[in-house]
């Protein structure tokens, strides 16, 4: 029984009380920042970095680890409170989280999306320990043609996120992947409608631009329709799910999981796309599928879930192979690389004490994380009682900050305020912000995958690869299986006009 | 006449006022010289926190903000391919108390292919090299090249089959691979990647056949990638028997420099001293156990002055390079 010594040295590393301490912090910063909307885990960790070069590494990899997944729990925060994501991969929560608070039932959403991010992280970190080799190797079968059949996956989702008109919510798609354009082209490095700007040259960010969209855009709608306090203290019932909660979530918060875990394996897909990809799912296996979107609680649990199954399975390739899956790996990266320590094929067996007691950290921070988030709802739900001519202008300040801490760059807040415009334009004319959102997000990975994959010379490279093949089948099958309960439904109709 | 007083007044003053000013900061500029450093110091950083090269600037600045009695202040600005950042640095203003580290895409690539607010050898000074990153040639270690050479002759009698991968089209280490590639007269694949850790992943999961990108330690450590060809123009300390360019007798620079910069118009009493508080940094243990140990860069110096031969040298190379291949602004 290896993995049981391994875990007895990890927690005996992870359970000394400087650790303990650092842990705790990690994980109170990351709720700290998972709440504060823009500011996110890559800017923290890059600002706690240099603070870690005095500590133990032990102790610095606990809490920068701690902030990172910590975030996820804080995230959903805003989006549930005030239709602002606190973080990227809380975007698809505002769906039904916010509308569950219009409901007077936000107690119980920030409840599930606290209690299935503890079973994500939990279960992740359990795939962590197992089966990290093996699925490094998962990660390396990834070449481009299975990543862009992977975004051909992910984008035929996108019907599924669509609460209103099919037209509207494909008008939207399109306007995604065209603003998604902006920037360098990946393959020849030119720049396209940048303006001769060198902010547009990275391309549209997705944080500026969900904040618009939901935030601003929200506070906007807001403002006209003169909004009167009752609707968010007229009752803000339970504090905690219910029972029949419980039972609708139960195969959410586990296909969330699943999710959340294999999609966070590899590297590019972060914890963003698993987000909509659980909730797409969702909406297409439910029975009230046109219910989504008017604050269902499975809309919140599977999003929820998946980011934080995201967050130990995205560490899989960093501590195997040395290599990042994402942004905040790669300063978790410097981080590993400033103490003095390669993460790579060889971390495991040279530092085991680091690694096992990063893992058993890991499994502390989420329960320190759960008890500290349960009673924080208490307090969340207190905030929509603030009436809102004070709450709006602090919602503001709080995203003009936000994205600003991003980069240090002003233009981001006009990228910002401009899709603000846009996210209030797109509400009176009845369109919907997450598909251009998933768009925006997919379009430059789908983008470059595709091109990557014709430079091999074979147009017909996505058909000949296994695992590129089965996602393309899976993804028509997607396509046209919408259309059978309207063939069966106009046959019922035939048949009764017949009789 | 009261009249004409109290129109005249004002005009004493003003002429006496500007005569005082006049004199006071001509006499401040020297104060300030001498003063110098009287407070903290911000130090752009043009990388996201945590990238080696970041890491690398931090650690020098820790040390000679010591020597300096003054802290030094890292503040990142990414993004543009580092051309915000080195944008940053030399619109800063030239008192000394805002120097950076001029990144090379936003130094020797960038001014060549966009129109930045800059220009790299007119508005930027170049105050000290510490170090060089270090770029390869690596292939999985189940390839059968074993040298660079192996895989010249391979690409030549198989024109188109050969892939690789790099960190995009406007790299500096694309350049240069291309250049040979083109002397030799060879057809390879080149497919750009977003970012050197998906390139790494394609090449380790043999969906391309080699890499031109920075060393990748761990994977080469533990037998998982084999480094053909060090791009740099120092052979490395690190890998002592692993041939650079000019080994195999390619005559390109390429300056991958760890740097200090600073806006032209400094004054030079101020450049002075922050040359002279960088060079003894590099002679602190923190400074050379971080390079060699930690980041496993080769540590190289050069002074203000011959910097600044070595980056107009650097930047004229690469404006005739990138002319001939076409996409110069």
């Amino acid at each position: 029984m290896d993995i049981i010594n391994h875990l007895v040295l990890g927690f005996s590393v992870a359970l000394t009380p400087t650790n303990l301490f650092f842990c705790f912090l990690g994980v109170l910063i990351g709720t700290l920042i998972g709440v504060l909307p823009g500011i996110g885990p890559v800017a923290t960790i890059s600002i706690l970095l240099p603070v870690t070069f005095g500590m133990e590494p032990v102790a610095s990899i606990i809490m920068l680890a701690g902030v990172y997944y910590g975030a996820m729990y804080g995230g959903s925060t805003t989006s549930i409170l005030v239709n602002l994501p606190g973080e990227a991969a809380s975007i698809i929560t505002c769906l039904d989280g916010y509308q569950m608070a219009r409901k007077g039932r936000a107690g119980p959403a920030l409840g599930i999306s606290a209690m299935g991010s503890f079973i994500g992280g939990t279960v992740s970190i359990i795939g962590l320990m197992v089966l990290a080799p093996p699925l490094a190797m998962l990660a390396l079968k990834f070449g481009p043609p299975e990543y862009f059949s992977l975004m051909v996956f992910g984008l035929t989702m996108v019907t599924y996120l669509c609460v209103g008109s099919l037209i509207k919510g494909l008008t939207m798609a399109l306007a995604g992947i065209a603003v998604s354009t902006i920037g360098q082209d990946p393959i020849s490095g030119i720049t396209r409608f940048t303006f001769g700007s060198l902010t547009l040259m990275d391309g549209v960010g997705i944080v500026p631009v969900a904040m618009g969209v939901f935030g601003i855009g929200e506070i906007l709608a807001n403002i006209e329709a003169n909004i009167k306090q009752e609707v968010y203290s007229a009752k803000i019932g339970s504090l905690f799910p219910t029972a029949k909660d419980w039972i609708a979530c139960k195969w959410p918060v586990i296909r969330g999981t699943v999710i959340g875990f294999f999609m966070g394996i590899l590297p590019g897909a972060g914890t963003v796309m698993p987000t909509f990809i659980a909730y797409s799912v969702e909406r297409r296996l439910s029975r009230n599928p046109e219910k989504f979107g008017t604050g269902v609680i499975e809309g919140v649990a599977s999003p929820e879930t998946a980011n934080n199954a995201a967050t130990g399975s995205s560490m899989i390739t960093l501590l195997s192979l040395g290599i990042p899956a994402n942004l905040t790996m790669a300063v978790l990266l410097g981080a590993f690389i400033s103490h003095g320590i390669q993460p790579g094929p060889l971390l495991i067996t040279r530092y085991p004490a680091l690694f096992w007691g990063t893992i058993a950290s890991m499994y502390i921070g989420n329960a320190m994380l759960l008890v500290l988030n349960l009673p924080l709802i208490g307090i969340w739900v207190k905030i929509l009682k603030i009436p809102y001519n004070v709450l709006f202008p602090l919602i503001l300040l709080f995203c003009f900050l936000g994205v600003y801490s991003l980069n240090q760059n002003i233009y981001e807040i006009v990228i910002m305020v401009g899709f603000g415009v846009f996210g209030y334009l797109m509400r009176k004319f009845g369109f919907e912000g997450a598909p251009f959102l998933l768009a925006l997000l997919l379009g430059p990975m789908m983008e470059i995958a595709f091109r990557q994959s014709l430079l091999y010379g074979d147009p017909f490279i996505f058909f000949k690869r296994s695992i590129s093949v089965t996602l393309l089948i899976v993804s028509l099958f997607l396509l046209i299986t919408p259309l059978f309960p309207k063939i069966a439904q106009r046959r019922e109709i035939l048949q009764e006009l017949e009789d | 006449m009261k009249q004409l007083l109290c129109t005249k007044k004002p005009a004493i003053f003003l002429a006496v006022g500007l005569a005082l000013f006049w004199v006071k900061s001509g006499y401040a500029q020297q104060e300030d010289v001498a003063k110098y450093p009287s407070r903290p110091i911000t130090l752009i950083i043009p990388l996201l926190a945590g990238a080696p090269g970041d890491i690398a600037a931090r650690l020098i600045s820790k040390d000679a903000e010591r020597i300096l009695g003054q802290p030094i202040v890292p503040a990142n600005k990414p993004g543009g391919a580092t051309s915000i950042g080195v944008a940053a640095i030399a619109k800063a203003k030239p008192d000394g108390y805002t120097i950076g580290y001029g990144a090379h895409s936003g130094v020797f690539i960038g001014p060549l292919l966009e129109k930045l607010p800059y220009h790299p050898l007119k508005d930027l000074k170049p105050i000290i090299q510490f170090g060089n990153s270090l770029f390869s040639v690596a292939v999985r270690t189940d390839s059968p090249f074993k040298s660079f050479k192996d895989l010249t002759s391979y690409a030549r009698q198989n024109p188109k089959k050969l892939t690789y991968a790099s960190t995009g089209t406007t790299s500096m280490q694309y350049f240069v691979v291309n250049q040979v590639f083109k002397k030799e007269k060879l057809e390879v694949t080149h497919i750009p990647f977003k970012g050197s850790p998906e390139g790494h992943v394609s090449l380790l999961g043999g969906h391309i056949d080699f890499i031109v990108d920075t060393i990748v330690y761990p994977l080469v450590e533990a037998g998982k990638e084999r480094t053909l060809l060090i791009l740099n123009d120092q052979r490395a300390e690190e890998f002592p028997n692993i041939p650079i360019l000019k080994d195999l007798g390619y005559d390109i620079p390429t300056p991958m420099i760890l740097n200090i910069m600073g806006p032209t118009g400094i004054p030079d009493g101020i450049i002075k001293k922050l040359e002279d508080a960088f060079t003894k940094a590099m002679k602190e243990p923190g400074f050379i156990k971080g390079m060699k140990e930690n980041l496993r860069f080769p540590i190289f110096y050069r002074n203000s002055r011959d910097l600044g031969e070595y980056v107009t040298r650097g930047f004229e190379t690469y404006e005739k390079i990138l002319k001939e291949m076409g996409p110069v602004k």
